[in-house]
């Protein structure tokens, strides 16, 4: 499928993004996956297939914002999915910054970023008390040069899986 | 004090000048001119000695010392008896004497200020101290308080957050950057230290498996004070120490919070659905100020707590933040950022006479002297940090922790 292939490269984007750093942001345009694409092998079981973990762990933001965007959105629709299939399961969303700005401020606005997450996932049904909230500022960045390809990967809320 | 008002021109080389955004406040005053003569057992703790001090009163920008190849009255008899008209002949606004001894392994002595206009003495101070250092800062503190009227902060300590490869630790220096010790750490993450004046409690945001927790430390004990979900951030103390101001995310959203050390109850101060962090507290206790991007951007913010009345004080650029309230009461400093410039600001608390005392590719965290003569902030040159210290009247920056050293996050006590 057309869309299918494309998620696959935003993905490979991101990965590469994430372990080189000085590659390029996560990719701006890449489509809304659906919750088929999650599901790349059907599962032998008769009932309806349970969303599987998305490859996705992080969402991006604009500077000194906590608003998502559709392609953060997109990300954390298919952590709704996967949340609401497997009610053991509890995350972490950590808030993170770049490194301009302020390190007291950051550490608020890592917050919000985290609260912002946590708002949404709430608002497409999981329960509040499943998602932790923690911001580390500008104290973790994935990526360490002063650039704003750079900067654009520190911008962002990790979900890690507890 | 006569002398504070004879004026010259003073051209202040502040950071770099690439930084066009800010336009940096130069200091008018001038420094006094001051001799000093020192009397120690041996000639390299009299070079010692006068090092410190002449360092002390330079990065004041208050005091300046004559150079000793000026003097025309001869030293030894100056000991015993001082004849004004050869200190004034020289242009010395002020004679400063010091005598240092050690005895039974600590340093004693006395310092004696004399004014060679008034041609009387103004000022003798008995000094008692562990180190030569700190007693010269003694001397310094002396002749800082007969000469400017304000107690000198040069024996006062620095406290400031180390990063090594081991994690953070919290430091204690002198007000000069000198003999830094560990207090507490190595520590997964420390944040944001403050102290109460005299030094006697100090609370932090510290880092453990991952989860932030305000703490308190006193007698040295550390104590837990907030570890909620969510933000635990930017405690401040309030002066005598008895409550605490920090940021939590209790309803998320990040607000002001209002803690009592005596009921040990939290109080929520601010509500807007906005990010208000980083408070600090007026002198008299009456009155925090904070950073909240309400308004759109984050900007500084004034409370009364009596009444919950908030004014906004910063108007110049989009983003200021990291405020400090001088001890003295006067000024607020906060940083700000202008097309990702930096520049350390001062401001009255009504929001009146912005000045930019300092400009660097980055500032951080600004903290003030507890006599209210100083500011200390982070400054940032590529991958180094340290910290700096700016006279509030404006004037020349100094460096006072080493360029090998990561140092951050500073606050300043007597003790």
């Amino acid at each position: 499928m057309h869309a299918k292939s494309w998620f696959t490269v935003a993905l490979a984007v991101v990965a590469l993004g994430l372990s080189a750093c000085a590659k390029q942001p996560p990719a701006q345009e890449a489509p809304k996956p659906q919750p088929k694409q999650e599901q790349p092998k059907p599962k032998p079981k008769p009932e309806k297939p349970k969303a599987q973990r998305p490859q996705q762990d992080a969402v991006y933001f604009a500077f000194d914002s906590a608003a998502l965007d559709e392609r953060a959105r997109a990300t954390l629709d298919a952590w709704a999915a996967y949340l609401n299939d497997h009610p053991d399961v509890r995350v972490r969303v950590e808030g993170n910054c770049d490194e301009r700005g302020t390190r007291e401020y950051n550490m608020g606005l890592g917050q919000r970023r985290a609260d912002s997450v946590k708002n949404y996932l709430v608002e497409h049904g999981v329960a509040a008390d499943r998602i932790a909230t923690i911001s580390y500022g500008e104290e973790r960045p994935v990526c360490t040069e002063h650039n704003e390809s750079c900067w654009a990967l520190n911008r962002r809320a990790d979900i890690r899986i507890q | 004090m006569r002398l504070l008002c004879a004026l010259a021109l003073l051209v202040a080389t502040i950071g770099h000048a690439k930084a066009v955004e800010f336009e940096v406040f130069q200091s008018q005053a001038r420094p006094l001119a001051v001799a000093l003569l020192i009397k120690a057992p041996t000639e390299s703790e009299e070079a010692l000695a006068r090092q410190v001090i002449e360092r002390d009163w330079t990065m004041s920008g208050a005091l300046q010392s004559l150079d000793p190849l000026l003097f025309v009255a001869d030293p030894e008899e100056t000991w015993h008896e001082v004849v004004y008209a050869d200190w004034r002949v020289i242009g010395a606004d002020a004679l400063v004497l010091v005598r240092l001894e050690q005895q039974q392994g600590a340093w004693r002595g006395k310092a004696v200020v004399h004014d060679p206009f008034q041609m009387r003495k103004l000022n003798e101070v008995a000094i008692q101290a562990a180190t030569l250092r700190r007693a010269a800062h003694q001397a310094a503190d002396a002749a800082f308080a007969a000469l400017v009227g304000v107690p000198g902060h040069f024996a006062s300590r620095l406290y400031y957050v180390r990063k090594t490869k081991q994690g953070s630790v919290l430091v204690r220096a002198d007000a000069d950057g000198g003999e830094p010790k560990t207090l507490l750490g190595p520590f997964e993450l420390l944040l944001s230290p403050d102290a109460t004046p005299g030094g006697g409690r100090l609370v932090f945001t510290r880092f453990a498996n991952g989860k932030p927790a305000i703490e308190l430390f006193a007698g040295g004990k550390l104590t837990r004070i907030a570890s909620f979900p969510g933000l635990n951030a930017t405690p401040a103390l309030s002066p005598d120490g008895s409550k605490l101001a920090a940021t939590l995310s209790l309803h998320d959203n990040e607000d002001i919070y209002l803690y009592d050390f005596a009921s040990k109850r939290w109080q929520r101060l601010t509500h807007s659905p906005a990010i208000d962090i980083s408070p600090t507290w007026s002198p008299d206790g009456k009155r925090l100020a904070f950073v909240s991007n309400r308004e759109g951007s984050p900007q500084v913010f004034v409370m009364e707590l009596a009444t919950h009345k908030i004014t906004r004080i910063s108007w110049e650029g989009r983003y200021n933040t990291a405020p400090a309230w001088s001890p003295r009461g006067d000024w607020i400093a906060f940083v700000a950022m202008k097309n990702f410039h930096y520049a350390l600001a001062v401001v009255h608390p009504d929001g009146t006479e912005l000045r930019y005392l300092a400009t660097a590719e980055r500032i951080e965290s600004p903290c003030w002297s507890p006599n209210g003569w100083m500011i200390a902030f982070t400054v940032q040159e590529g991958a180094r940090r340290g910290l700096a210290v700016v006279p509030v009247r404006g004037g020349k920056v100094h460096l006072l922790t080493k360029r090998s050293e990561d140092a951050s996050d500073c606050t300043w006590a007597w003790r």
